[in-house]
């Protein structure tokens, strides 16, 4: 008996339901005002879904690599948002597993040893097989470069000696070798690798950093280092072979999640075996000891292996810096916008619905609005931290007010002579709502959403100053750095996007309002 | 019974009595037209039917049935109603302003197109303008648009709150020739609230005159011609069809 009622309930139900889409398909304004709301979240959805997140470890090689993935992805028209200096290996695995991040560069032998708990040898095309099968992540093609332990010595000196492979090593037995502390301790280093190659020099401990000032100065002939290492070239070393394949191998590789578009993929694939160990030292070198930017460094790579699709690199990061600061302050207004239209216009309606609250609500609304911007932003700290949501809520307090009491006016300035027929008619008062006072007061809401995006773009600005980004940012800069240039790379883009707004709103009124009013206009 | 029966109703705003124990029978299928002075309680007695406004003391009874104010929705809905300026809701066709309320009781499509075709014709207003907008309309096509949208639903009772009041005398003339030709192919019971006399004479077979929230007198155009119940009555007969008869009232 109850299920039956129960199921009856839920029968009603939805027959409501459906009854109040067809309502509200037969009777929106215009049809067109349905396919604009659903082209716009479609845009909206595509603008944030598109975005590809690039993590990197906190250490030179690691931001190099991501700078390259991601300003590869961004040439060909990905938005990408930069985590780097993610503080170590564990920390850049959970974030890829939980999906903060779609990609970082990771060695084939750090995931077998670090991540894995692998122990024995395990080669990349077997690791590919099983971060696919049993982790759902996606080891991607090499970079091509191993970035492993090496014994290395002066070029010059290789070549007197004829000395390439680590196995000729034994030929020299009167070689000085002098060894970082680690490498001689370490239970795969120098005494794994004496036995393997049965070498017979007695090595000398040091630190690492002196050991290629040692080298230079000709107190030691060879030394350890890591295979991609800065100083290789700088110093002009040479690296010996190592034939017998001692060294477990550290091939870096993009690390991504399965789920990671697929023609981003694509795109990454690009990078498969372009860069050697020579040009990943000459990488390194570039930041290291040439002081470049990561970003130069990696574009001037990129622009050299011919991937780059838009050539200019001063314009391009620029642009891209202008875009992807554009993007964010859409995205902080259109949020805040649509939040607080949906907290506003429903509100708006239950005040005009209950007079007696109107006011009380309406001088609240009008209080948070003579708070200073600044003033609320710093307010936000304490309670929401910085960042985009801080911000966010700030921007949504600023538009409740214009929506508020513009969807409030709007009900009320509707001829009270129609109000009386459509309550006599036995409208209900969902259906007077529904068809008769919200699509008469679409205007003059829409006035007031109007007002609300253009003041939430001149706040969002603001907004820079609690790490939330967007056009901000160069005027935060440009304030502290008192350049006005740099403050209208800020500005100028904000401005245009305010006037965009306002032309946008000015088209969205022309194909809402009802075709009375525009004809009476047209007379 | 009487489908419209007020029994001793009192309304007063504040201060101010509208209506002093006004009770009233209106036959069924008659045209009963409501007239007096401005201010005299015509549109407050008329609005108490639909249940707009509710009476201090008293009660009204619809069908027999006293008013249930929780209920008012379906009450409403077997209560046509037309308005002085007509009130055609501007941002819908003609076509939708006579559909709405068939299309939120679920009228199935083609029961609903056929009757607003059905209407428009009985109107005497071409097709095509179901698909214009109430501006496009004269004052007189949107009034026989208001009439359609009142009919839609088939009422049994009809409520006419001076809705002839803003035409020119022509159109006007034009819309009781409508009218009566429609009362006469399916009589209603129809409440006229009215200021005109003559309006009153030509189009009701019943004529309540209201003064000051009293009933001076409730009869037919000729008892109250040539029968008037109060010195009232007689100098509102004789003033109103004065005035017409001049043409410019002066007051």
């Amino acid at each position: 008996m109850g299920q039956s009622k129960k199921i009856t309930a839920v029968a009603r139900l939805c027959r409501e339901v459906r009854k109040a889409w067809d309502c509200f398909v037969a009777f929106a304004p215009r049809n067109d005002s349905l396919v604009i709301a659903i082209i716009l979240m479609l845009f909206v959805n595509a603008v944030f879904a598109q975005t590809i997140t690039v993590g990197a470890k906190h250490f030179n090689e690691g931001y190099i690599l991501a700078e390259i993935m991601a300003q590869l992805l961004e040439d060909r028209g990905f938005a990408v948002q930069r985590k780097f200096g993610l503080g170590g290996t564990l920390i850049c695995y959970q974030a890829l597993v939980n999906g903060e991040i779609d990609v970082y560069p990771e060695y084939s032998g750090t995931i077998a040893q670090a991540i894995l708990k692998r122990t024995d040898a395990i080669s990349f095309a077997e690791l590919q097989n099983l971060l696919a099968n049993e982790h759902r992540l996606e080891l991607l093609e090499a970079f091509g470069f191993n970035n492993t332990y090496a014994l290395t010595l002066r070029a010059e000196r290789a070549d007197e000696l004829n000395l390439k492979t680590i196995s000729e090593l034994r030929q020299h037995a009167n070689l000085r070798l002098g060894l970082s502390y680690e490498f001689l301790e370490r239970a795969d280093g120098w005494s794994a690798l004496a036995k393997a190659y049965a070498l017979p020099q007695r090595p000398v401990g040091m630190e690492h950093g002196l050991a290629y000032q040692a080298l230079e100065q000709n107190k030691i002939d060879v030394t350890d280092a890591y295979s991609t290492d800065a100083e290789i070239p700088r110093y002009n070393l040479a690296i010996l072979e190592d034939d017998r394949g001692f060294f477990p191998e550290y091939l870096a590789a993009p690390f991504a999640r399965l789920d990671l578009d697929q023609s981003a993929k694509a795109v990454l694939e690009n990078l498969a075996g372009r860069i050697s160990e020579t040009e990943m030292q000459r990488l390194n070198a570039e930041v290291a000891i040439h002081k470049k930017s990561f970003a130069e460094t990696a574009h001037a790579f990129l622009k050299k292996e011919g991937l780059l699709d838009q050539d200019d690199f001063i314009s391009q990061t620029k642009w891209m810096a202008l875009r992807h600061r554009t993007l964010t302050h859409i995205k902080l207004t259109a949020i805040a916008l649509l939040i607080a239209m949906s907290l506003a216009i429903p509100f708006g309606v239950v005040i005009y619905r209950l007079p007696a609250v109107a006011r009380p609500v309406l001088y609240i609304s009008g209080l948070l609005q003579t708070i200073p911007s600044i003033a609320l932003l710093a307010f936000m700290i304490p309670l929401f931290g910085i960042g985009v949501k801080p911000a966010i809520i700030a921007l949504i307090l600023y538009a409740l007010l214009p929506i508020l009491r513009n969807t409030y006016a709007a009900l009320n300035s509707i001829d009270p002579n129609l109000k009386k027929v459509s309550v006599a008619m036995g409208l209900t008062v969902w259906q007077r709502l529904r068809h008769i006072e919200l699509p008469l007061a679409v205007p003059n809401m829409l006035a007031g959403i109007r007002t609300a995006a253009v003041i939430s773009i001149g706040t969002a600005t603001l907004a820079a100053f609690i790490g939330a980004g967007g056009l901000g940012e160069p005027i935060v800069t440009g304030l502290a750095l008192n350049d006005p240039y740099i403050i209208m790379e800020g500005a100028i883009p904000a401005a245009l996007l305010a006037i965009l707004a306002e032309l946008g709103f000015e088209g969205l009124e022309r194909l809402l309002a009802p075709r009375h009013l525009l004809q009476k206009a047209a007379r | 019974m009487d489908p419209i029966v007020f029994e001793n109703v009192h309304k007063s705003y504040g201060e101010k009595a509208v209506l002093r124990g006004v009770s009233l029978s209106i036959p069924r299928n008659g045209v009963t037209a409501i007239i007096g002075p401005s201010g005299g309680g015509k549109s407050t007695l008329v609005q108490m039917i639909n249940g707009l406004l509710r009476p201090d003391q008293g009660r009204v009874l619809i069908f027999s049935q006293p008013i249930n104010y929780d209920n008012l929705i379906e009450t409403r809905k077997r209560i046509g109603y037309a308005v002085q300026g007509v009130a055609l809701f501007p941002h819908m066709t003609v076509e939708k302003n006579i559909s709405l309320l068939a299309k939120l009781e679920t009228w199935p499509e083609p029961k609903i197109d056929e009757r607003v075709r059905e209407l428009i014709a009985l109107v005497n207003l071409p097709a095509a303008y179901l698909k214009k907008y109430p501006h496009e309309l004269s004052g007189g096509e949107q009034q026989r648009v208001g009439l359609c949208r009142a009919m839609m639903l088939d009422p049994k009772i009809f409520l006419l709150d001076e809705p002839f009041g803003a035409l020119d005398p022509i159109t006007r003339n034009e819309i009781h020739a409508e009218f009566q030709r429609l009362q006469k192919l399916a009589a209603r019971t129809v409440v006229l609230v009215t200021h005109d006399l003559r309006e009153a004479f030509k189009l009701a077979d019943h004529i309540v005159i209201l003064n000051h929230g009293v009933i001076e007198q409730v009869g037919s155009g000729e008892d109250i011609l040539d029968r008037p119940a109060s010195e009232f009555v007689e100098q509102f007969v004789h003033s109103n069809l004065q005035e017409e008869f001049w043409g410019s009232p002066k007051r």
